[in-house]
């Protein structure tokens, strides 16, 4: 799996590329956010640099939905990476997010295009942590 | 004017009692659910969207947990008060088991679950879990507007 060599931690150049969106609309539950759950775990295959996800037409979110994000982030962050979740977001969506405490820690952007601003600074990554050895 | 001019599909016990869990046919699933309160709460100009909205996500972490740990939902009871400013929502299933996890849960971003129960109990006004005779629970959950 070249993946797994990409994260080497301190290989020069390893740290990933590129722009990804995974787009959802609609109202997300446990049963209903299949398909963006299975296309947030194929774009976290082989992380990109800056993984956008756009819910701008997502009108309803549950703490499955929470959940998913939350480990995304997790593991774009130990890529060397960053998930951002790209707005406006729904009052639903954002009272979600504001009774987990969740924006005090995930990225959020006010638009698509903010968002693709939003990459981090590949001098400024820290060497992807080691994958569990 | 009388709600049931305004909503005659509304669901709602025959003498204005408590509401009575199964009365509402066909609650399923989570969206099943949510159109129940949206239901309950159409018409009632008092009944912001905050309360909506909450009472929206309440009964989708109700009804996931009835389905994902208890085989699912064998009763389900949305009512607004009159003016729509209360709405009390009961979901039943087939487990004895109590809900789990607690405002830790919730606001651990490393946590893998647990998150549905503290949200439920962060936006509603009160709850009780009661159990049922035949076996099983009835999770009543009252919100405020």
């Amino acid at each position: 799996m070249p993946g797994m060599t990409d994260h080497t931690p301190g290989a020069a150049g390893a740290a990933p590329v590129g722009v990804e969106t995974v787009r959802a609309r609609g109202e997300l539950d446990w049963e209903d956010a299949q398909d963006f759950v299975r296309r947030l775990a194929a774009a976290l295959d082989r992380p990109p640099r800056l993984l956008v996800v756009d819910f701008a037409e997502v009108t309803f979110a549950d703490s499955s939905v929470l959940q998913g994000l939350l480990e995304a982030h997790r593991r774009m962050a130990e890529a060397g990476g960053r998930l951002v979740l790209a707005g406006p977001l729904r009052e639903p969506v954002r009272r979600l997010l504001d009774l987990a405490s969740a924006t005090g820690y995930l990225h959020i952007a006010a638009d698509a295009d903010a968002a693709a601003r939003c990459a981090p600074d590949p001098s400024a990554l820290r060497p992807p942590r080691s994958p569990r050895a | 004017m009388s709600r049931a001019e305004t909503d005659p599909i509304r669901r709602r016990p025959p003498s204005g009692g408590r509401p009575r869990a199964g009365a509402g046919p066909g609650v399923c699933t989570a969206a099943d659910a949510r159109a129940a309160v949206t239901e309950a709460l159409a018409g009632h100009s008092a009944a912001g969207g905050r309360l909506l909205g909450d009472a929206c996500l309440a009964v989708t972490e109700l009804v996931t947990n009835a389905i994902r740990h208890a085989g699912g939902v064998t009763g389900f009871a949305a009512r607004a008060s009159e003016g729509g400013s209360v709405l009390t929502v009961d979901v039943e299933d087939a487990s004895d088991a109590h809900p789990q996890g607690d405002r830790a849960n919730l606001q651990d971003p490393t946590r893998l679950g647990g998150r549905g129960w503290p949200l439920i109990q962060l936006v509603a006004a009160g709850w009780e879990i009661q159990p049922l005779p035949g076996g099983g629970k009835r999770i009543r959950v009252v919100l405020t507007g």
